[in-house]
């Protein structure tokens, strides 16, 4: 085990050598290329994302499927490719969540997962394939969101 | 930046494989057709954009774990 900074958790120990090596660096942070992935014990299926060369640095992820049970994974080939995907890889892959002032307004970032190869440790932020994917998703959505959002995927559907 | 005039149907060549042609100009929008490798990603700027100040908001409000276990353990007990 070794011990690392964090930003929320203050000293923690992780397995040697557990970092996950960005192929594409998250966008707007291009400079930090390692991040460990850290299970938030009392909160189920959220995970924090902790940059290994700055402790003031670091993300909070979740499986977007919690909230968005229809959520699909789609990138392109050119990000697959930087996966190094080969077959019996187990790929995962979790959403960027930011809190505004107003927590109920939490949103989640369906525009640019970050999917990990979890067997050679590497990871992108992709860009996802589905233009009705937005940065801005509210976790918690109201009724009248959720009807919108509804209706803007059926008309979708139908012009397919 | 290099800064090239081009006029309806005529195109640049990056690189060897990637035409880039003016299909047409309509008072303040171009229409612009891209042929590329399959291996050339191509998105339109404000993707970029929108997702990395997605991303700086997201990483300034990281630090607020206890907000968010707040607000899950609200919703829980209301049944949401």
């Amino acid at each position: 085990m070794e011990t690392i900074k964090t930003k929320a958790y203050g000293e923690i120990k992780v397995a040697e050598d557990s970092a996950i090596s960005f192929k594409r660096e998250i966008l707007g942070f291009e400079n930090y290329r390692y991040y460990y992935l850290i299970e938030m014990g009392d909160l189920p299926n959220f995970y924090w994302l902790q940059s290994k060369d700055e402790s003031e640095l670091a993300f909070i992820v979740v499986n977007p499927r919690l909230f968005k049970p229809d959520y699909q994974l789609q990138i392109d080939e050119i990000d697959k490719g930087l996966l190094e995907i080969e077959e019996g890889n187990e790929l995962t892959d979790f959403v960027i969540v930011n809190i505004p002032e107003d927590i109920n307004k939490m949103t989640m970032n369906l525009l640019g997962p970050i999917v990990i190869n979890v067997d050679k440790r590497v990871a992108i932020q992709g860009i996802s394939l589905n233009n009705d994917y937005g940065t801005k998703v509210r976790i918690f959505p109201t009724v009248e969101e959720e009807v919108t959002q509804t209706r803007k995927e059926q008309a979708n559907a139908a012009k397919i | 930046m290099l800064v090239l005039s081009r006029r309806e149907d005529e195109s640049i060549i990056i690189n060897d494989d990637i035409e880039i042609k003016v299909i047409g100009v309509k008072q303040d929008q171009v229409k612009i057709g891209i042929v590329a490798p399959k291996t050339v990603k191509i998105f339109r700027k404000e993707i970029y954009d929108e997702i990395q100040s997605a991303n700086i908001a997201a990483a300034n409000a990281a630090g607020k774990v206890g907000d968010l276990k707040e607000a899950l353990s609200q919703k829980e007990k209301k049944g949401e």
